[in-house]
Order: C-alpha cells, then sequence, then structure tokens
C-alpha cells in the first residue's frame, strides 16, 4: 500500500470510498461530541440487521452505485470493535455482495486499545481489514486515567505490537495533544515511544472543548483545566517537529505518514472524491448531494424499520459552492491546490475566481506557490481555518 | 361648522402603562376601524418603533364618537413621541391639543419619567384627566394610585376613569370623559389663519406633507398657504383627515387637525413647529414657540463595503425627506473611506437611523463615536466648527475651545438628590438650582457639558435612580474648555475615526479605559497588536491585543464536511462587520467603544 509520495496517483481516487459507522462504545469519553453511545449493548444486534437493511434501501435507490468501482472502506465510530466478530462479519459480506469491491481495497476498522485481544485481531485480518486505527490520544497514564480512558500506555503499545502480529500492514494511531493536565513532557514522552512502535500512520489533533461535552461542562464550572495557549502553542510546535524527525510526512493538515502510507479513505474527503456512508450519523457525498444520517440509534433504527431512508439531511452542491469546497479542502493536502485540476473540474481558471484570495494569501505569508499548486505554509498551516474561510464567497 | 363638536386631545403615559393600546381600543370601539383593520397598535406604524415600544414620529386619528347627549364628536387624538431626544416635537403635539388623557398603570403607581410630560402638558394649559389602566391585574391598587396622583402630581384623581384597555373594561368611560372635559378649541374662524405643523412627513407622490392643527381661520383646498418661518408659498393639492388612513376634504376649518399636501418638494420646508398662513391674507405674527430643530450629536457613517457608498448616500437622501431633523454631508477618513458626516438630535436619533439604513436599506455600517459641535477659535483669529475629531487643527494653531453646554433638568425622588449632585458633578456639572416640587419629589437643575450628557449621563442617571429620574435638557450655549484630542493607536498607526475630543483631566483616564475596551472588542489576530491612546505625542495609555497563534486542529470524523465549512461560514460571518484598517481587521463595535467606557 506504498505510494510514492510525490506521484500519487490521484486518478485512483476516482474510485468511491464507503464508510460505516458504529456508534458504541464501551464508554464516552469526556470530550467527545461525535455520535457515540454508551450502554446500547441491547441493541448491536438490531443496528447491524438495521444497517444491512440501509444498504439494501439505498441501493434500490441507486442502483447503479453497486457497479462503481469502491477501493476504501472504513469502519469508524464510536468503537466498531464493539461489535463481534460476526457481527463485522455481516456487514462486511453484506458490502462485498452488494457493491464492486476492487482487489486492493484499503479496508480500516477503528478500535480502542485494552478493547481487542491478539485473537480478536486476527480475526479482523482474516475479515479483510488491512488498515487498524487505535485512539490511543496520549501514553500518558495520569490523563488517561482521568479522561476514563480504558487503557493505559503500557496497553497501547501491547495493542499496536499485536495488531502487527495478527498481520494489519498499516497501522494508525490517533493522538491528542492539549488535553487537560497534558504538559509539554508527557508530549515529548510520547514521541519517544512512538519511536519504536510499528506504525505507518498519525494522526493528531489538538483538544477541542465541544458545546454539550462532559468536558465543556467541567470546564465551565472550572473543575478542570486545560493547557494555556503558550502551552497548546508549544506542544503543537513540539509534535510537528518531533513527527517530522521520525519520518512521518505530514500530508495532510493532522494527518501524518511514513512512506507514502496515506489513508487513501480520508484522502477523498480532502480530493472532492464520492464517498457512502451508512449507519447512524454516517455521511455521504455522491453525485454532487451531500448527504448526513440521523445521528441518534433509536430513530436510526425505526427510520429504516419502515423501510425509509435515515437520512436527515440532504445538500445539493451548486457549483459555486464545489469550486468553494474544492479549494479549501484540497488546501488541506500537501497536493494542494492545482491549478489545472481546478481547471479540469470546473472549466474555468481558479484566478479568475479566486485570484485576489490567493494573491492575499500569498502576501501574507499564508500560502505558497509552486509548480502551478499552492500550499500552505507553515505560518498557514497554524491558521488554517483563516486561510480556508477566505474561500467561503457570500 | 362650529368648533363645539371638536375634542383635540393626545395621551401621556409612561413607557408600558398602556398608551397605545388604549389609542388602539378607542378607535376600535367607535368604529374608526373594524376589527379586522386593526393591526395591534395601529399608532406605533414603524417596525422600529413597535419593536422598541416607544413612538419615534407622532401620529395622529381622527375619531367620530356618538356621545351619550345624542350628538356626535370629532375626537382628534394627536400621539406624541416619547423620547427626551424629541422633547421638541412633544410639546409641538402638546400645542396642538386642548386636553390629555394621563395614563398611570394601576399596579405601578406613578412613575418618575411621566411626570416631565405631564408638566409640559400643564405648560401648555391642557386639560388633563387621569385614566388608570390596567385594573383587572390581580395587583392593582386603583385607590392608591389616586393618591399618588394627587399627591404627586396635584391633579384632582376624585374622577379619575378606571378602565383596562386590554379587555376593553371603561373604554365608554374615557370617551365621555373626552367629550365632557376636554375644552373645545375656541372658534377664531373669523380672523387671519393660523395652523400649527406638528408633524411631518414626505410622500414620493404628493411631496412633503404638514400634519397641522388649525389654531385660528381656515384652510381651504384651492388656498396658496405661507409657512411663516421659512417664508416660502405653496398652492395646496390636498387636505386631509385621517381616519386613521388619510381621507381627502375640501376644508380645515379652525379648531380641526388635518394635513396639507401642496407640492413641497424638501421635508425642510415644512418645518414643526412653523406656522401656516394663508398668502392672500397673512397673519401678522406666527405661533409662538417655534424652535428650528439642531443637530446635538454627530458621527460619521461609513459602509462597511466600499461599495455601498452611493447607497448609503440615496437611503441617506431618502431618510431626510422623512426627517428634517436629520443632517448629513458627505466625509472622508483615513481609515474608513468614503462615508457621512451626519447629525442628529440625540444618540436614540442616531440609534434610530442607524439601525433604519441597515434594516430598511439593507447596508452594514459603521458608526464613530459621537461628537457634540465644537467651536475652535485659532490663533489666526479664524473660528472653526469642528464636529468631527479628526478634523481638529493642531494644539499650536488653537486660541482655545468652547463646547455646548445645555441645562439639564432633572427630576428626581428626594432620596436621589445627592446621587444626581453627585454625579452631575463628577461630569462637570455647576449647580444652579433645586426646587422642591412636592414632598417628595424635587427638580435639579445644572449646567453640564452636551458631550457628558451624549456619553453615559442619561444611562448613568437612570441606573443611579433605579430608573426613578425623568431627564430633559436644551442648549444654552457655548463655554470656553481645556478639550484636547486624543488619538488611538493601533499597531503604531493613529486610525482617525477613533480619535476623541475630551476634557484635558480626563484624557489619562478615559484613554485608559478605551484603551482596555479596545482591547477587548478588537479580536486577536494573526500578528500582536499595540493599543495606544495619544494626546499629541504623548502616550497616556497603552494595551496589547496578543496575537492568535493558531487554530486547533480539529478532527473530521467521517466525512463531515459540511459541519467543516459551517465553521468556516460562522469565522467568515464575523468577519463581515469588520473594517480593515491597515493590516488590523477592527470591528462595528469597536469605534463606538468611547461610550461603553467606564470612567
Amino acid at each position: 500500500m506504498k505510494t510514492d509520495s510525490n506521484t500519487l496517483n490521484l486518478s485512483t481516487l476516482g474510485d468511491m470510498g464507503l464508510y460505516v459507522h458504529i456508534p458504541f462504545c464501551k464508554q464516552k469519553c469526556m470530550y467527545c461530541d461525535f455520535p457515540a453511545y454508551q450502554n446500547l449493548q441491547d441493541y448491536y444486534e438490531t443496528y447491524v440487521y438495521a444497517l444491512v437493511q440501509e444498504i439494501d434501501l439505498w441501493v434500490s435507490e441507486h442502483p447503479e452505485s453497486k457497479s462503481k468501482p469502491i477501493d476504501t472502506i472504513y469502519f469508524g465510530g464510536g468503537t466498531p470493535t464493539e461489535l463481534s466478530i460476526q457481527q463485522l462479519q455481516m456487514i462486511v459480506d453484506k458490502i462485498k455482495r452488494t457493491f464492486t469491491i476492487t482487489d486492493d481495497c484499503h479496508m480500516t476498522i477503528e478500535s480502542n486499545p485494552g478493547e481487542v485481544d491478539l485473537q480478536y485481531l486476527t480475526k479482523l485480518v482474516k475479515l479483510g481489514f488491512n488498515r487498524i486505527s487505535f485512539g490511543v490520544q496520549t501514553f500518558d497514564d495520569k490523563t488517561l486515567t482521568m479522561l476514563h480512558r480504558s487503557h493505559n500506555g503500557e496497553k497501547a503499545k501491547q495493542a499496536v505490537h499485536e495488531a502487527k502480529e495478527a498481520g494489519f500492514t498499516d497501522i494508525n494511531i490517533d493522538l491528542i495533544y492539549g488535553l487537560p493536565r497534558q504538559t509539554l513532557e508527557d508530549i515529548q514522552h510520547n514521541l519517544h515511544i512512538l519511536k519504536d512502535l510499528p506504525i505507518n500512520h498519525i494522526s493528531t489533533y489538538g483538544l477541542q472543548v465541544e458545546v454539550g461535552t462532559y468536558l465543556y461542562h467541567l470546564v465551565q464550572k472550572n473543575l478542570i483545566s486545560i493547557p494555556s495557549e503558550s502551552i497548546d502553542e508549544a506542544m503543537y510546535d513540539t509534535m510537528m517537529e518531533g513527527l517530522k524527525e521520525l519520518g512521518f510526512e505530514r500530508y495532510e493538515i493532522s494527518n501524518f505518514a511514513k512512506d507514502g502510507s496515506y489513508s487513501r479513505h480520508n484522502l477523498k474527503y480532502w480530493h472532492y472524491v464520492d464517498y457512502l456512508g451508512f449507519g447512524a450519523g454516517a455521511h455521504s457525498f455522491y453525485d454532487g448531494i451531500r448527504r448526513s444520517n440521523n445521528r441518534n440509534v433509536m430513530p436510526y433504527i425505526q427510520a429504516v424499520d419502515r423501510y425509509t431512508m435515515p437520512t436527515i439531511d440532504t445538500e445539493t452542491i451548486t457549483v459555486g459552492r464545489a469550486q468553494e469546497d474544492f479549494c479549501f479542502l484540497a488546501l488541506r493536502t500537501k497536493w494542494g491546490l492545482d491549478e489545472q485540476k481546478f481547471e479540469d473540474r470546473f472549466d474555468v481558471s481558479v484566478h479568475n475566481l479566486f485570484g485576489n484570495i490567493l494573491e492575499d494569501l500569498v502576501t501574507k505569508g499564508l500560502l505558497e506557490y509552486q509548480n502551478g499548486s499552492y500550499h500552505l505554509s507553515s505560518e498557514g498551516a497554524k491558521h488554517g481555518n483563516y486561510v480556508f474561510s477566505q474561500f467561503i464567497r457570500e | 361648522m362650529s368648533t363645539k363638536k371638536i375634542r383635540n386631545f393626545c395621551i401621556i403615559a409612561h413607557i408600558d402603562h398602556g398608551k397605545s393600546t388604549i389609542a388602539d381600543r378607542l378607535i376600535e370601539y367607535t368604529g374608526t376601524l373594524q376589527k379586522r383593520e386593526m393591526e395591534a397598535q395601529v399608532l406605533d406604524s414603524m417596525d422600529l418603533e413597535r419593536e422598541r415600544g416607544i413612538t419615534i414620529k407622532a401620529q395622529s386619528v381622527r375619531i367620530l364618537y356618538k356621545a351619550q347627549d345624542g350628538e356626535e364628536y370629532i375626537l382628534n387624538l394627536i400621539d406624541t413621541p416619547g423620547h427626551v431626544d424629541f422633547s421638541y416635537e412633544v410639546s409641538r403635539s402638546l400645542a396642538a391639543c386642548e386636553g390629555a388623557l394621563l395614563v398611570v398603570d394601576a399596579a405601578q403607581g406613578v412613575e418618575a419619567q411621566t411626570l416631565a410630560n405631564v408638566y409640559l402638558a400643564l405648560e401648555h394649559d391642557l386639560e388633563i384627566i387621569p385614566v388608570i389602566n390596567k385594573i383587572d391585574l390581580p395587583s392593582a391598587d386603583p385607590d392608591r394610585v389616586k393618591h399618588e396622583i394627587e399627591d404627586i402630581i396635584g391633579l384632582d384623581a376624585s374622577e379619575a376613569v378606571l378602565c383596562s384597555a386590554k379587555s376593553g373594561i371603561g373604554i365608554p368611560d374615557i370617551l365621555e370623559a373626552i367629550v365632557n372635559k376636554v375644552p373645545a378649541p375656541p372658534d377664531k374662524s373669523d380672523q387671519p389663519t393660523r395652523a400649527l405643523i406638528f408633524d411631518s412627513r414626505f410622500d414620493s407622490y404628493k411631496g412633503a406633507i404638514a400634519y397641522v392643527r388649525v389654531k385660528e381661520g381656515t384652510i381651504k383646498a384651492k388656498d396658496t398657504i405661507r409657512m411663516m418661518h421659512d417664508k416660502k408659498d405653496f398652492d395646496v393639492t390636498e387636505l386631509g383627515i385621517f381616519t386613521p388612513n388619510l381621507v381627502p376634504v375640501q376644508e380645515l376649518p379652525c379648531g380641526s387637525v388635518g394635513c396639507i399636501a401642496a407640492s413641497i418638494k424638501n421635508v425642510k420646508d415644512c418645518h414643526v413647529g412653523d406656522t401656516v398662513t394663508l398668502a392672500n391674507n397673512p397673519a401678522p405674527e406666527p405661533l409662538p414657540g417655534y424652535r428650528k430643530a439642531v443637530s446635538m450629536v454627530y458621527c460619521g457613517l461609513y459602509p462597511t463595503e466600499s461599495k455601498d457608498y452611493e447607497n448609503l448616500r440615496d437611503a441617506l437622501e431618502k431618510l431626510q425627506l422623512n426627517d428634517a431633523a436629520l443632517e448629513y454631508e458627505a466625509e472622508t477618513s483615513l481609515a474608513l473611506g468614503f462615508g457621512f458626516r451626519c447629525g442628529f438630535l440625540g444618540l436614540l436619533h442616531m440609534d434610530v437611523i442607524q439601525e433604519r439604513l441597515e434594516r430598511e436599506y439593507n447596508l452594514t455600517l459603521i458608526t464613530t463615536a459621537p461628537s457634540v459641535n465644537y467651536k475652535v477659535y485659532k490663533t489666526n483669529g479664524e473660528m472653526l466648527e469642528v464636529d468631527n475629531p479628526a478634523k481638529l487643527p493642531p494644539p499650536t494653531e488653537i486660541d482655545y475651545i468652547e463646547e455646548p453646554y445645555v441645562k439639564a433638568t432633572t427630576i428626581v425622588p428626594k432620596d436621589f438628590v445627592g446621587t444626581i449632585m453627585e454625579l452631575s458633578q463628577d461630569k462637570r456639572g455647576e449647580y444652579q438650582s433645586m426646587e422642591y416640587l412636592d414632598e417628595s419629589r424635587v427638580s435639579v437643575v445644572y449646567h453640564l457639558p452636551l458631550s457628558e450628557i451624549i456619553y453615559d449621563y442619561f444611562d448613568k442617571l437612570k441606573s443611579a435612580t433605579k430608573g426613578y429620574a425623568s431627564l430633559d435638557y436644551e442648549l444654552i450655549g457655548y463655554k470656553q474648555s481645556p478639550m484636547v484630542k486624543m488619538d488611538i493607536l493601533l499597531n503604531g498607526d493613529p486610525v482617525d475615526a477613533l480619535s476623541i475630543i475630551v476634557h484635558k483631566d480626563r484624557a489619562a483616564t478615559r484613554g485608559r479605559a478605551l484603551a482596555e475596551k479596545l482591547k477587548e472588542l478588537i479580536p486577536r489576530q494573526m500578528f500582536e497588536i499595540p493599543i495606544q491612546a495619544a494626546v499629541g505625542t504623548k502616550i497616556v495609555a497603552r494595551e496589547t491585543v496578543k496575537a492568535w497563534r493558531k487554530d486547533v486542529l480539529a478532527k473530521c470524523y467521517g466525512g463531515d464536511i459540511s459541519r467543516k465549512r459551517k465553521l468556516l461560514e460562522k469565522q467568515k460571518a464575523g468577519k463581515k462587520r469588520m473594517k480593515s484598517v491597515g493590516s488590523v481587521e477592527i470591528p462595528q463595535e469597536a469605534f463606538m467603544a468611547i461610550l461603553k467606557v467606564e470612567d
């Protein structure tokens, strides 16, 4: 699954991706505002049946999608490995029977360290998963305990080694910086641990205190404190520097890969390629339409039970909007916004539409221009939202 | 037609005591409008007025009422604006009436702000009919309120009308009281015509329309009228009365209320307070009480998008047609580009105009800090009027500066006298007099710099007296004051639109407060922004807006691009109300920051 980083064949990105959302967790993390729920074990089985049913409903409305090649399948959550191997198999089989899956398909599954053993991991590989993504967040035990994560640093390392042993070719871990009580030393310690782990991909995010989360409540009430902005920035700088030293290439604003082991699925989001999404809270982008499913498990199941699509939001993307989305999504990656690709797609020069903005951002030192495409500078990467928002017209 | 069957009256009430509801009920009860034609609160017709619960433009309506004596009467209800900025307009409306309903809430009782208007009404010799409203409230105590009216205002309340406008109780009693107590206008139909303009309005077909009360003589549909102060003649094109929709009539007899259209192109030729007479038989003297509308407060209005400049000019032109008190002229600012210097009656007037421009003309505006008009005497003997701090000449060219002073009359319960004095002293006020209106009410008179009044005097007064004070002020002239210009530098560059003129003893304090406020208001940007307040070359205060170091790297789960986009849209929308000055983005509120600082 290695690709030469500079000659990434974007044409293969033309194949669709497929996302499956499993909204269950052993325990909801205090900072999480994704569709993920704990204590719903009784509904796992029903949910899996509903998901299979949703796929049927989808193809009856879009029979043509059956023959479109799909080269990435991504089981995200929540924690997809909350399901049993049999339950996962039902979904995988359904997908394989229904759609046209390419031979070299990337199949990713998200999991938590400490919640899966070698035996289970081996069975995942047998099911066809070749890429696994662990929600490690940090290797530091005191922070993990406070976040009510079920694993500790040791278990995280062990999980990675076991995944390797089970036969996963690509292993990602998620790391969060700026966690409550986290220190700069913790970040350095994390980087030190990474050195000896058989992983080839890292996603890293800054902690975001989202409205409605338990963490938000704690921060509002001053019951917990998060690192100051200057420490947060130092953490970010340390991460960027450290990952680079370890040979991880920043190919997307929050994703890093060794030896070109990019997450092919996530690139579909940034490269404006179609993807299907199934499950509660899943999103899809198909034929110029963005759809999202009901986030809540019960209404999702009920909708599908009534043979209706569980879609709650449908947006038809206008050309103008597509042009904007294309720009700010492309700028997230190291390939950047390519003049030719933009023109090929929209039949108009990006300079006609966004010339002033691009020029302004280059002058401000936030974008760099090279060989026909624009990229974020390292300063620009720090102010990504500012750069991206410039492309939103009124 | 004799004047005996005419009653001209207005309604005086504290805000929320039910003025508009009573007006609605009178209109409805007499069948002037069918219920289905009634938009709630007919009289406050501007959206803004309805939202703010205040009357900005006066309205009037003619009500036909068959009284218990079997006769039909014409009742002209003249509505009055209800804010200190518009006290001149109020006085003109009152001058058009013979009587007033004083509406008092049966639970709340007499409130201080009501007093100012009651005294104004008494000054105009109006017959005042106390009306106690909301008597069906569980907390209503009409007897106590009657006592209050007698004790505090000194009116006989024994025959006060008890009503509940909301449920329609007592409405016929109010109508009877108007007929029986408000005097009919004196019949002076044989005298040369004099009619008082109490309001004006612009109609795109008919031109400026004068709302008048005919005091003497008669106006006929074929007459040529003369504006006595403006000395201009116009041929009447239409006379009308309000039902409340305009209905054409052939004449406006003595004592009546109506309107005149005369192809008057500019509302400026139709001054509130002016006297209308006939060109072929002019009255020797105009009616008393005329005052030219004077702008008290000036500010710059700039479009956030420079392409909207023309639209702003068109909008101001249109608004001015309807609002003779609004003045404007083009000006430019280094920071804000092309815009207009506008003059207003007061801060509320300024607010209202700004809101109307934004709402009715869909403009996004930057308003600069309000300023008063200073007289600057230069060393070369020249006198310069300056209403824009940026235009103040350098100190070396200034001999001295005079600032406008007002006579401010505050009426408060006696317990607050100390508070008022302290506040007025603090605002550079000069004590003039104090008078007990009754056992518990005191009227305190101070001479105050107008600039202090417009900053926050009124707000402070209200909060210091728990809303129990009422304020009225009038311009009395100019006085020499040691005023200096304070500049604000952002990122080292002076921003002309942020300059203010301030008393030199207060420059340091205000400068610090202003810099602190700006620090709060200016969002962090990609670089550090020093904020400095300077008088001449001397920096009196400094604050720093720290740099926005970086965005948070956020997780995007499962391809939720719409959410990403919404975040960006939100960020972008926040930017829309900002103005880029040099490299710094300044939010709209920052230009008004001076109004929000605490001394």
